[in-house]
Order: structure tokens, then C-alpha cells, then sequence
């Protein structure tokens, strides 16, 4: 305990005595709580599937691959992509963006959401877009 | 007993709660961190890279049916970076396009992105073993053109810049369109540095 000595008063030394009580206080709370903290956040985060953004990319590509994405992504039809995106274990949506920065769709709201993203130069005329696939974690 | 003997079983408890309570709002004020998780970033970076060398040569492709090919290319790099840089991705790029027509001249454009200005040469090879040498400077954010004439069919061209460790050797040919592209991606201290030609 810190000592204060150059306070004659009584009433004035206890009251010191109790600020320092306080600042003691706050300090053994604040590594009581860090500690809880961080071992706390080690079992509360959510563990991430390592590959869901891969997926949602091999997903795009793949729709590309076999024609499917494009059709979709011209005409910023994000309800009509959303629907032949073949992943069931997770809600996802998608959203397509212009070279104005206009976007067509949702991104969801939720605690943790995982992204994958895809660019398109365009199908029969150039039209640059970004289509965001987004997933989150069933309700 | 004394009332002032009284043993003070709980002297402290106020000055407890109280730093209880300011540790609290210490702890408030932190941030909170984002919500949005991103995938592993070298993964990430690889998909980009295997999206650019799918749609690069899409764009020049519809750029060349509007006969834009360049003009196209280049609003693509734009957009490309401008997307990127909503992740946090650092995207550096040069690429040059050989057009040939069939009275022996290649057409070059040279498209620099890097972010600086850039010396390039370029090295033409041809079927018969001779060659040409000519050398350019282009501007960053501008595309530059230059011409080599007499090629024949099938030529080798050795594109290098700034440095001689940026060097790739391509073997194209005359009568059709061919792409160069050099792309640098970057986010944090990850990187993805690599080229391709079509």
C-alpha cells in the first residue's frame, strides 16, 4: 500500500487512503477482466469454416464456367443468382455492383458474415461488375 | 465494545465496486471489432489473380467487338483496381497488347498501372533469328503505343521493365491479337506477383 505522508490531516489521510484503495481497485479489475477477456474470446469467436470464402469463389467460377453467371449478373438479376448458388448450410445473398458503384441486392445483416467476390468484364458487350456473394450463419 | 473498537470486516468494498465499475467502462469504450470475417489472405489474393487471368482476356475480347480493345482495357484495369481497393487489396498491373495485320507490322500498347513511370524494352525475335530492339517509356496511368515492322508469322518477344528481373520471353503470333498482362496484388504482407499472356 502507497503511503502518503505529507498529508497532516487525518480526514484528509484516510481519504487518500481510500483513492489509492480505488486505484487499486481499477487496476485489479482491469487484469482480472483482460484476463477473462481474452480467455474468454478464445471459446466465444465464432471458428470460422476456413474455406467458406474459397467456396463462395470455386461457387462463381464454377456458375461462370458453365454459363450460368453472366446471364445473371447482366441483367443484375441478384435474386435469380442467388437462387442457383448450390449451398444450403449457411443463408447467403448476393449483390452485383456496376462500374458507377450502383449495386443490385442485399447484404445481410448479421453478426459474422463471409464474403467471396468475382469480377466479370462482361457477356456479349463489355460491362465490368463485381458480383459479392455473402454468407452468414443460419438463423 | 466500543463503537469504535468494532472489528471493520468491510472497509473496502465501496472503493471495489467503484473501480469494478470503472474497469467497466474502460472496457466499454474499446472497440469492437469487426464483424465482417474475410478468408485466409494468400487464398485470397490467388482467387483474384485466377479471376484477372480469366477476365482480362474477356475484356480486350469485347473490347475488340466494339473495336475498343485498348480503350476497354484500360477502363477494366481502372474498375479492377477501384474493387479492389474495397478489400484492401493493393493492385498493380501493366499489360501489353500485339495487334498484327497482314501487311507485317505489330502494333504494341503498353498499358502501365504500376504507379510509376516505367522503361521498358522490347525485344522481337522472329522465325528467321533476327531481331529488334526498341525501347519505350510510358507514363504511369497511361498507355503508350509503339510499331515493329517486316515480322514474320511467328515471332518471340521479350518484354522487360525497370529492372531485368522483370522479364518475360512470349512467343505470339502476327495474325492475331495477343495479351501480355503483369500483375502485383497485395494486401498486408502478403503478395501475389505473377504474369500470363494470351
Amino acid at each position: 500500500m502507497i503511503k502518503v505522508f505529507f498529508i497532516k490531516n487525518a480526514g484528509q489521510r484516510i481519504f487518500m487512503r481510500g483513492f489509492w484503495y480505488m486505484v487499486e481497485a481499477v487496476m485489479v479489475s482491469v487484469m482480472l477482466m483482460s484476463f477473462l477477456y481474452v480467455v474468454g474470446s478464445k471459446y466465444t469467436s465464432v471458428v470460422q469454416p476456413q474455406n467458406l470464402a474459397e467456396k463462395g469463389f470455386l461457387v462463381l467460377k464454377g456458375l461462370d464456367d458453365r454459363g450460368e453467371l453472366k446471364n445473371y449478373t447482366v441483367a443484375m438479376d441478384y435474386t435469380g443468382l442467388n437462387s442457383i448458388i448450390p449451398v444450403y448450410n449457411y443463408n447467403h445473398t448476393v449483390e452485383i455492383c456496376n462500374a458507377e458503384g450502383t449495386c443490385a441486392g442485399h447484404k445481410p445483416v448479421a453478426s459474422n458474415i463471409w464474403t467471396a467476390s468475382y469480377i466479370t468484364a462482361g457477356e456479349y458487350v463489355y460491362k465490368p461488375l463485381i458480383v459479392r456473394l455473402y454468407f452468414s450463419p443460419l438463423d | 465494545m466500543k463503537f469504535s473498537e468494532k472489528p471493520r470486516k468491510r472497509k473496502g468494498q465501496f472503493f471495489l465496486i467503484a473501480g469494478l465499475m470503472l474497469a467497466i467502462l474502460f472496457f466499454m469504450g474499446l472497440p469492437k471489432p469487426d464483424s465482417m470475417v474475410q478468408g485466409p489472405v494468400a487464398e485470397d489474393l490467388k482467387h483474384v489473380y485466377e479471376n484477372m487471368e480469366r477476365e482480362f482476356g474477356r475484356a480486350l475480347a469485347l473490347g475488340l467487338n466494339e473495336s475498343l480493345g485498348v480503350d476497354k482495357l484500360q477502363n477494366f484495369t481502372r474498375f479492377v483496381d477501384g474493387a479492389l481497393k474495397t478489400r484492401y487489396i493493393g493492385f498493380d498491373c501493366l499489360w501489353v497488347v500485339a495487334e498484327g495485320n497482314t501487311s507485317s507490322i505489330i502494333n504494341l500498347s503498353v498499358g502501365n498501372f504500376l504507379g510509376n513511370e516505367i522503361n521498358m524494352t522490347l525485344n522481337l525475335t522472329d522465325d528467321g533469328g533476327s531481331s529488334a530492339i526498341k525501347y519505350i517509356g510510358v507514363n504511369s496511368d497511361t498507355t503508350s503505343f509503339l510499331e515493329f515492322g517486316s515480322v514474320t508469322s511467328d515471332f518471340n518477344m521479350t518484354i522487360s521493365f525497370n529492372t531485368s528481373d522483370e522479364a518475360a520471353t512470349v512467343v505470339w503470333e502476327r495474325d492475331k491479337v495477343n495479351l501480355y498482362v503483369f500483375m502485383n496484388l497485395t494486401r498486408s504482407n502478403n503478395i501475389k506477383r505473377d504474369d500470363f499472356d494470351l
